[in-house]
């Protein structure tokens, strides 16, 4: 089962596609939660998941705004999207008949 | 310049000496990110840091840093301790027993050199305070009696 914050990863890193890349998934991730990201968490848990083979990343170009570095490029593994949706359908199915707008 | 350029400058400055700590491959990818982002000095700082923090944190999860730690670390910088206390020890009283005692007499006397010989592998090797007894001035005085070196008169006369 995956954990909280690394759902928000995979999730991200899905919907950004092939633009996704440290710096946008975390600009995601922030815009999502409303909350900071920080490098060290979105670097860690990053590695954590290709560890479990749930991502894959590699280096990619290296651009002028970026003051030439190379950025890491993240993408989600079949076995990543099934893990986000079990996780998903888990949240789903715990949070039927409950209405926290009422609360 | 404003003091708050030159504070934002030091402080990435500083940022990039933390991040020399961390692999080339993850520097330039975090320092990239904090680049595209625009943050503050402080901010990057405060970043880099985190990212180093936990980087050195993690290498602390498995079994095998305190395997190594409690198996290899402790026990052999314990005797490393006691091996060089015993060492200052015993070349400090030799020390004090040729300089202090110093006359140069005794670079004519064969029995100095002999002593000198036989004392120097125990002073490299901390050995010299378990052969000799407390308050004995350690080798020296034992060339004095069996009459064999002419140490004794220096040591003596005093």
């Amino acid at each position: 089962m995956l954990g909280e914050f690394e759902y928000l990863l995979i999730a991200a890193a899905a919907r950004l596609g092939e633009e996704a890349y440290g710096a946008a998934i975390r600009r995601e991730i922030e815009e999502a939660t409303r909350r900071r990201c920080s490098i060290g968490a979105l670097y860690t848990t990053l590695d954590r998941l290709e560890t479990k083979g749930l991502v894959k990343t590699w280096m990619g170009e290296a651009t002028a705004q970026r003051g030439g570095r190379a950025k890491r490029m993240v993408r989600v593994t079949g076995k990543g999207v099934q893990a986000a949706t079990s996780f998903y359908r888990a949240v789903t199915r715990v949070s039927r008949d409950v209405s926290w707008d009422m609360q | 310049m404003s003091p708050m350029t030159v504070l934002d400058a030091l402080l990435r400055r500083m940022a990039h000496r933390a991040s020399l700590m961390l692999d080339s491959e993850e520097r330039d990818a975090a320092c990239g990110d904090l680049a595209e982002s625009r943050e503050s000095g402080s901010q990057v700082l405060r970043e880099v840091l985190g990212l180093v923090v936990r980087r050195r944190a993690a290498c602390l999860r498995g079994w095998r840093p305190w395997l190594t730690l409690f198996s290899l670390t402790i026990p052999l910088s314990v005797l490393v301790s006691l091996v060089s206390r015993r060492t200052a020890d015993g070349t400090a009283i030799y020390l004090w027993l040729y300089v202090n005692n110093w006359d140069w007499t005794l670079i004519h006397n064969q029995g100095f050199w002999r002593e000198l010989a036989e004392s120097t592998p125990g002073v490299l090797l901390s050995s010299s305070r378990s052969r000799a007894g407390p308050g004995r001035p350690v080798s020296l005085s034992g060339a004095s009696r069996d009459g064999s070196s002419g140490l004794a008169a220096p040591f003596s006369s005093r």
